[in-house]
């Protein structure tokens, strides 16, 4: 671990992030957990673009991470419609007690 | 001696990731919700270190005013707020398993990799780059790259995509016409 700030860290960061979020997806029972963790993972990729951005000196990070918080939120947007119909169909969104695909 | 920004990204980060740990962990979705704001706006306290100004206005913006109310509805409409997480027992095997997946993962990506041969001497030096609107600006529609456009089509294609999700959330969303 470096005594100074760097790049370092903010890849650390990321990546912290990303586990955290990828466990929530992998773990999460509840849809609405489910959407929130991605969430979270998408945050930790645009840490990542911002963080390479800065110390790399190229802006277009942080425009590739202006367009990807923009997609972001248009899916969040998408995602809970389709969680609203899927609660409309089944009553719940317990991801546990959905399982007409399942063997 | 640490320096006042080593300091600070510390805080920011810890709050960050204690946040975001709560919303996996935490017993009642509320609390999930609030903590996502919580580390949304650490996320956007960490653009601020970084000196992305316009990027943080947009976080804030977008996330803890957009997507956090998009999922308070939706916790709302789907009753989710009454419901506990299942008891210790249900699912504990692997949910341990993948946890410590990533843990033990984690811990080799963070001590066993060799920083200053993979990034070489980038790493402590930062470019000199604002993140202002007008920075930003000139980057979108002024950039004078292979392609002569710079960001301008991916900009404009944004604002279908954002238009064609609208359309989609509100048609998947109504109440179907009764017969």
């Amino acid at each position: 671990m470096t005594l100074e700030l760097s790049l370092y860290h903010y890849v650390v960061l990321s990546t912290v992030l990303f586990a955290i979020g990828a466990y929530g997806i992998i773990t999460a029972q509840n849809a609405v957990r489910i959407l929130m963790s991605i969430e979270i993972v998408l945050n930790s990729a645009n840490i990542n673009l911002v963080a390479f951005s800065s110390y790399l000196g190229d802006l277009g990070g942080q425009v590739l991470a202006t367009f990807t918080i923009a997609v972001a939120a248009a899916e969040a947007g998408i995602g809970l419609a389709i969680l609203l119909v899927l609660y409309r169909n089944f009553g719940t969104v317990n991801m546990g007690d959905i399982k007409n695909l399942r063997w | 001696m640490m320096a006042g920004d080593l300091i600070v990204f510390y805080i920011i980060s810890i709050i960050t990731i204690l946040a975001a740990f709560n919303v996996v962990r935490a017993q009642r979705i509320m609390y999930s919700v609030l903590s996502l704001t919580l580390a949304l706006m650490g996320v956007a306290g960490i653009f601020v270190t970084l000196g992305a100004e316009f990027l943080a206005a947009i976080q804030v913006l977008v996330y803890a005013g957009g997507v956090v109310i998009l999922l308070l509805f939706a916790i709302m409409l789907t009753k989710s707020h009454e419901q506990f997480k299942r008891p210790r027992g249900v699912h504990t095997m692997p949910r341990i398993f993948a946890g410590s997946v990533f843990v033990i993962s984690l811990f080799f990506y963070i001590t066993r990799v060799d920083w200053r041969t993979s990034i070489g001497d980038m790493v402590l030096s930062r470019g000199s780059v604002t993140g202002t609107v007008e920075e930003i600006g000139r980057q979108i529609f002024l950039l004078s790259d292979a392609t002569g456009y710079g960001f301008v089509i991916p900009f404009e294609l944004i604002s279908l995509v954002l238009l064609a999700s609208m359309i989609g959330a509100i048609f998947l969303a109504k109440k179907e016409a009764s017969p």
